[in-house]
This record gives C-alpha cells, structure tokens and sequence, in this order.
C-alpha cells in the first residue's frame, strides 16, 4: 500500500497553473523576493491587483524583503552655498535598471516647491532626508516643505510659532509611523546657549491634526553645568545613557539599525593613529535590558579602503545613518594628491563600499528610498497597523531620531529629555 | 529508470495519474518533505504524490538526480577526482538548459518545488522567472507573466500618480 504525503495544506495550490496569477500569493511572494531591488519589487507588484494584493497584504514579506535587499540609495543631495536649490548627484549602476529607471523618473530637481519670485536667495535650504521624504526650510519665506521626489507628494507644514522661529540654530525632522499612510509628525528643535546654559526648544506637528499647528513643549536645559567644569562644552553623560569617556567625540548621528533598532555613530575626529569609528547600538543583553552596547571599526580598515596612508591623515566623516548603513565621507588632511571619497559602510557586514569620489565640503544628505505608499497598506487594513504596538515602539523610536550636531552636552541631556517629550507625544496621540 | 548499485535503498513515487518512478531514497530526500515523512517513518516503499503530475514529476526527479551528489546527502559520493568548482560550473550549465521549458511548465515546477520543499528548485525557478522582467516596462511584464492590467480606472489613476517612474 502506498503512503500519500499529508494532505497539502499551506503549501497547496490547485494542480496545473497555467497563469502566475494562479500559483498563489505565498508562492508569488516567495518569486518576489528573487528581485534584486526595492525598485524592481515596485515595477513587479504594480503589474496587476494580484500581485499588489500579494505585497501589501503582507508584512512578513516586507520585513523579509527589506532583510534581503535593504532600501536603496539613490544619490546625494549637495548643499551650496551660492544656489537657491541643493543639487543632486546620482548613483550610476549599471546592474540595476529598475534602480537607474527610479533615479530617472523621480523628480529630483526638486521641481514642485514653490518658485523664488524676483529674489532667488536664500531659497529652500535641506533640513534632511527621511522615509522618501526631502524635509526643506525657506529662511526668506518662513516655509517648512516636505516634498518626496519619487511619490512627488508635496507636503507644507504650517509656520513655526514665534517661539520657535527666527534662529539659526533650527532642526526640522519629520518622523513617520512605521510604514506611515502619508500621516507624520515632524518636530524642530530649537537650540540656543548662553553663557552658562544650552537650552533646547522642542516643538511638535501632527499632519493627522493639522488644526492645532505646532505644539511647543517647554523649554529644556541640554547641560547641567558644574562648578568649576569649565562650561557647557564638557560631556556631561547620565548614569545609564551614553557611556562615553573620550572628549573628543563630535559630529554624533542617530539613526536605525536594519532590524529599527537605534543607533548613534560618531566618527573620532581627534586624527590620533587610534582612530576608530564608533558605534552604539541600543540593545538588550542576556538579562534583557537594553543598554547602548559599544563597537569600534577600526581605522585601518578605512585606510587600505580609501588609498591613503595613515601618514596622509585620513578624516573620516560621518554623514547619515540610515537603516543600518552608516554614510561617510572621508578626506586626506596631509595630502592633496589621494582620492576623496563619498562611502557607505554596512554595520551588520562591515563592508565598505565607494559611491562617489570627489571632495565635498558643503553639508551632504544620501537620499535613500522609501516604500511607495500603494506597496504598503491601503486604508482598509491602517486600523490593525494602529493597534500593532511593533508600530508603536517604531514610532517612539523614530521619534528619538533627532539629531543633535553641535555638541555632546546636548546630545546627553536630550536622552533624557527627550523620553519626557516623548511621553507628552504619546499622551496626545492617546487623547486624539 | 538507470539500474541502481546494490544496498541502496530505493523507494516508489507515485502520481496521481498513475504513473510510478523508483528512485533512490536519497534522491527522494532533496524533497525536504519526503525527507521528513521518511525521518518521521510515516514512509512505506512508495509514496503518492497527490498534487503533481507525472511530466512534472519527471523533470522534479531528474532535477534531484543532478543534484544528490552535491548536496551533502550522500556526502562520500561526491566525485574526488572532479574538483568542486568545476563540479558547481557544470551544475550551472546543466540548471540553465533544464529550465528551457515553456512558461506553465516552469510554473508547475515552481508549485511543485514549493510543495515537495526542494529549495534549490524553487530558487532556480523563481530567478528565471525574475529574470524575464528585470529591466522591463510594467506592459513587458505583464506579458512575460501572463497576467494583465485589471486595475479599476480610478485605482490605477492613484497609482500611476504615486509611482510615476514606474511607468515610464
């Protein structure tokens, strides 16, 4: 007598398709993840319902998806100084022609924001890129845009409160929930110092409640000055944040590691032989309490990558941390003749890879994309995203994303406060 | 079906159109689920296979023939004398002229990789039908897919609006 395999269950599809359509969407899934990009995925998925059907139905395919082939780098925007508009310089890879059909086809000129009139300066200036999204500040009209140059939706934020406008110092980020539906909050941070004190203004915007404008939380002290420590510039960390001994750490970026976990990378400036990059990850260890756990990348490794020699006085910057690739651009202090290189450095791999050689001495922003809305949900599944508290979690932690550039005081005391901060957002999305 | 050396153990699959095929038991175990319904001994000597037809059958089976020796399976069987680049080369070749099939063929071999668990089948059915539209417009691709636009007017307005480079 003859045994039968068990009666074919989640692996069952009818006998004999004749279409692709008709093997199923967890087999269409499981062809989808042989593409190569995130670009290819889009062109694929949009060919029919099914197809799309297969991609936004299901998270598990997303997560594995992005596991495989992380969110791909499109290309630099460049600040300059003399333009009313930053410039972009694309990534040219041959291997990937769904990838330079996206670069080809988003509108990276930045076209959609409101033209200059007769007075084309200061023009719209970069705040940062984040979730597709080219997050930009016009310091003559007061205009806060979020534009995404692939969906080209184009977004105003309404004016910042007196409180908060008119200064230099501003930072505008825009946070999206986990696989956000277009709804986002973004938040400035507004830092001033005096003498003895660094203070930081904290405002809030939700594009779901668009009525109430910004939100502006009171005041916070970044530093905690004490006798005698020469001033605000000296690191003060709390027990349990940072555990930080050098000084001369600078030039801190947050950011997320591929599994969404925060991160903070900061490049060691000092040009001492021992140069290193560090790494923190906030990560749960056996006992199951996270903590910022520390790792170091060597300079060598940067070295022998770049062509320079240790004698050249290699300066590595960092420049983004997005999705677990940390954005670098590395220069030769002593030599004019080594190459200068734009570098992204994988933290899970180690793998360093060359995307530009050039110098770059204005502000850089790596433009990474983001999953097209229409892959990801539509609105008859959003209520279970709300309920999902993975989502939650993203979003405090998205919102701890800030980043702080000018110094290590700041950046200590707005751990902290910003858990506070956090705590008020979370209670106002609660209340809506 | 080739003769078999002596003291290996063979065992009979069976499809549903009645036609049946003796391979060795560890051919049958690339099949992650014949390999596990064996471990669990929920096996006798033959084994129906309830949902794949005797053409797809066939290829499944010669495609494991090829591949059992490399696969660690039988581990010793492995050819000393052929050095392992070579060996995987010449997989490769033979993995590119077996999957020369028409367009419902490689999909009943996707559907049946998938059922029986053959892992390198189904990564090598699944990239050739990648392959096929890679670098191409959504038309193109829908045609390699035989599938077609089905899209509701205003559904696909939305679309094309979010993912104008996809159309292009």
């Amino acid at each position: 007598m003859a045994s039968q395999l068990g009666t074919p269950t989640a692996r069952y599809a009818p006998p004999a398709p004749s279409t692709i359509t008709s093997i199923g969407d967890d087999l269409l899934r499981e062809i989808f993840l042989h593409l190569p990009s995130l670009p290819s995925l889009v062109r694929a998925a949009l060919a029919c319902r099914t197809f799309l059907q297969a991609v936004r139905s299901s998270p598990v395919f997303r997560r594995g998806f992005r596991s495989l082939h992380p969110s791909p780098f499109l290309g630099l925007f460049i600040e300059s100084y003399s333009c009313s508009l930053p410039s972009f310089v694309p990534l040219r890879r041959r291997s990937d022609p769904d990838l330079a059909a996206a670069i080809r086809g988003a509108d990276l000129f930045l076209t959609r924001l409101p033209e200059d009139n007769d007075d084309p300066s200061p023009g719209w200036e970069i705040q940062g890129c984040q979730d597709g999204y080219v997050v930009l500040l016009n310091r003559s009209t007061e205009q806060i845009a979020a534009y995404n140059p692939l969906t080209l939706a184009l977004d105003f934020l309404p004016p910042l409160p007196q409180e908060m406008s008119r200064s230099r110092s501003l930072e505008i980020h825009i946070v999206f929930s986990q696989e956000g539906q277009g709804s986002f909050r973004a938040v400035c941070v507004r830092h001033g110092r005096s003498l003895r004190r660094a203070r930081a203004r904290i405002a809030v915007f939700s594009s779901d409640d668009r009525g109430k404008g910004w939100l502006v939380m009171p005041a916070v002290d970044t530093a905690t000055p004490q006798p005698g420590d020469g001033g605000v510039d000296k690191p003060m960390f709390h027990t349990g944040t940072l555990p930080l001994k050098e000084k001369h750490f600078t030039n801190f970026r947050l950011g997320q590691t591929k599994d969404g976990e925060l991160c903070i990378v900061c490049a060691d400036d000092s040009r001492a032989k021992e140069w290193t990059l560090a790494v923190w990850f906030w990560r749960a260890n056996g006992d199951g309490i996270k903590r910022w756990m520390e790792k170091r990348f060597p300079l060598h490794k940067f070295v022998e990558f770049t062509e320079c020699s240790l004698e050249d006085h290699i300066v590595v910057n960092s420049v983004a941390v997005v999705d677990g690739f940390v954005y670098l651009s590395s220069y030769c202090h002593a030599s004019t003749e080594s190459p200068e290189w734009f570098l992204s450095f994988c933290l899970e791999t180690a793998e360093l890879i060359k995307l530009f050689r050039g110098t770059f001495d204005s502000p850089l922003h790596p433009y990474i994309m983001a999953w097209p809305p229409s892959l990801v949900c539509n609105k008859s599944c959003k209520e279970s995203l709300v309920s999902d508290d993975g989502a939650k979690v993203a979003e405090i932690e998205a919102f701890l994303l800030l980043r702080v550039r000018r110094s290590l005081s700041k950046m200590a005391a707005l751990h902290t406060e910003l858990t506070t901060a956090r705590s008020h957002i979370l209670r106002i999305g609660v209340l809506r | 079906m080739a003769t078999r050396e002596a003291g290996k153990k063979m065992i009979m699959l069976k499809s549903p159109d009645g036609m049946e095929f003796e391979v060795e038991e560890a051919v049958a175990m690339e099949s992650q689920t014949i390999r596990k319904m064996i471990e669990d001994d929920c096996a006798d000597t033959a084994i129906l296979i309830p949902n794949i037809n005797s053409k797809i059958l066939s290829r499944v089976i010669e495609y494991c023939n090829k591949h059992v020796p490399t696969t660690g399976a039988t581990g010793a069987a492995a050819s000393d004398t052929v050095a392992p680049a070579a060996l995987a080369e010449d997989l490769k070749i033979w993995d590119a002229e077996f999957i020369k099939v028409n367009r419902a063929t490689r999909f009943n071999l996707i559907q049946a990789a998938s059922y029986l668990n053959i892992k390198g089948l189904l990564d090598l059915t699944s990239q050739t039908t990648i392959d096929t539209i890679s670098d191409n417009s959504l038309e193109e691709i829908r045609s390699f897919l035989s599938t077609k636009n089905d899209y509701l007017p205003e559904e696909e307005q939305t679309i094309r609006r979010e993912n104008q480079w996809a159309f292009q």
